[in-house]
């Protein structure tokens, strides 16, 4: 299939192949006798290597324009992409945030409630032991209380009729100490009681306030471990997403200037311009270098990835600083002064 | 907001290329086609914080602009990076002297131009 810059190159092949009856003329003994290239012939090579650029710049312009559309579509997705990730990773960091807070909340009340807990037990054990103590007290009293009655029975009897009402006292007193002693006997089975399960409840109760600290630690490196996932997906996900651009500008950067054929065309155009060279050396002349500048305005894309038609005004010549490059900057050198 | 970058040159591509590049990473980007596009944008501009400028372009070159746009002492600080597929020695030192602060040789490197462009508006 012949494209249109591939008719464009075969015109100017055959045109290249086919001098003007002026250039048949012209070229040979009659020229060099004059010594001077005949401005005609001049034109002519400086207008093919003219044509010859406006091929490559022909090319360059397809792929541009191929490739700036697919450069376009990547960086619009890559944006979509960027931006999708940026919003999905605030949202998760915000939503675990909120319940990180809750959670961690939820714990240290957890946590505060069973040391209370823990006190009071502490407390209550302590109290128990007290009871304890003062039900000893209160039984000594209640036997001496009852030593007491038994020995006012005993003067009583000893009085007869006289101590018959004092006798009645003791007795009094002598059931008191029983009551007493019964009493006493009934708070400490249960402060023994008590005595005996606290320690059950409190070893409980440090047991549970062990698996919250256990349970935190855990939640903490969760939670350590969520963030760094968040992260990480986020730095990835960009990381991914630089790659992907970096392709693409690539891709764009490269195909602008080393498409195969431009690099064939410029081949063709150096050996054109040694040519010319050569001729003008032949000849005795100066040779001044005149770097054929093309003007790109027509490699403007619009919405549609469509170019505005080239013209002949696309191709100026320029000077170009002609002089022998001796540590001469390659493709992609960045140099800072 | 990012910081402004001026990219001057005539080639519509070229100048999308380098704003695609710089945009992705947060630069505000000012485009100019030719030299004196790009004397005016600066001009027009005060908060511009670089300037990246081709070489060869019509009405007024890259070196010429940068000569043009050095010439206002408020404009001494402002980095001028030149980025062509000129590589000769002679032109580089033509843009030194002219106040351009680096050289980068196209086809370019994206992450190359973005550190570079990072470095100087720093």
């Amino acid at each position: 299939m012949k494209t249109w810059w591939g008719k464009k190159e075969e015109r100017t092949r055959e045109e290249s192949t086919r001098p003007s009856s002026d250039d048949q003329n012209l070229i040979g003994q009659d020229c060099l006798e004059c010594a001077k290239l005949p401005p005609e012939i001049d034109r002519s090579i400086t207008s093919y290597r003219e044509q010859i650029k406006k091929i490559i710049h022909n090319a360059q312009k397809i792929s541009i324009r191929e490739v700036l559309a697919i450069g376009n579509s990547v960086n619009s997705i890559v944006t979509h992409t960027r931006t999708f990730i940026a919003a999905a990773k605030s949202s998760l960091e915000a939503t675990f945030s909120k319940q990180s807070e809750t959670l961690e909340n939820y714990i240290t009340d957890s946590r505060k409630t069973a040391e209370i807990q823990s006190e009071t037990v502490e407390r209550a054990l302590l109290l128990s032991n007290d009871i304890s103590v003062a039900g000893e007290a209160v039984d000594k009293l209640a036997r001496q209380a009852k030593l007491l009655a038994l020995n006012a029975t005993i003067e009583a009897a000893r009085l007869g009729s006289a101590g018959s009402a004092f006798g009645v006292i003791s007795d009094e007193m002598n059931h008191l100490s029983d009551e007493i002693s019964k009493a006493n006997r009934l708070i400490e089975s249960s402060s023994k009681a008590i005595r005996t399960n606290l320690p059950t409840i409190m070893q409980q109760t440090k047991g549970q306030i062990k698996k919250i600290e256990e349970f935190t630690t855990t939640m903490s490196a969760l939670k350590d471990s969520i963030e760094q996932s968040i992260s990480i997906t986020g730095n990835e996900g960009d990381n991914q997403l630089n790659t992907i651009l970096d392709l693409s500008y690539s891709a764009m950067s490269h195909l602008q200037f080393q498409d195969p054929m431009v690099q064939d065309l410029e081949k063709v155009n150096t050996v054109l311009q040694k040519c010319h060279k050569d001729l003008n050396t032949r000849l005795g002349l100066p040779f001044t270098e005149k770097s054929i500048w093309v003007n790109t305005d027509h490699l403007e894309i619009d919405k549609n990835g469509q170019n505005a038609d080239s013209t002949s005004d696309d191709v100026e010549r320029r000077d170009l600083d002609a002089e022998s490059p001796e540590t001469k900057q390659e493709a992609g050198d960045v140099l800072l002064f | 907001m990012g910081k402004l970058v001026l990219v001057v040159d005539d080639s519509a591509s070229v100048r999308q290329q380098v704003g695609m590049a710089l945009g992705q990473a947060g630069f505000e980007i000012l485009e100019a086609g030719d030299g004196k596009e790009g004397v005016s944008a600066v001009a027009s501009n005060p908060n511009v914080a670089m300037v990246v400028a081709d070489v060869n372009m019509p009405n007024m070159n890259g070196l010429e602009m940068v000569s043009e746009i050095k010439k206002n002492p408020a404009n001494r600080a402002l980095p001028i990076i030149m980025l062509t597929t000129e590589g000769q020695p002679a032109l580089i030192k033509k843009a030194k002297e002219a106040g351009a602060v680096g050289w980068i040789v196209k086809p370019f490197n994206a992450g190359q131009l973005v550190a570079t462009v990072k470095k100087l508006t720093a």
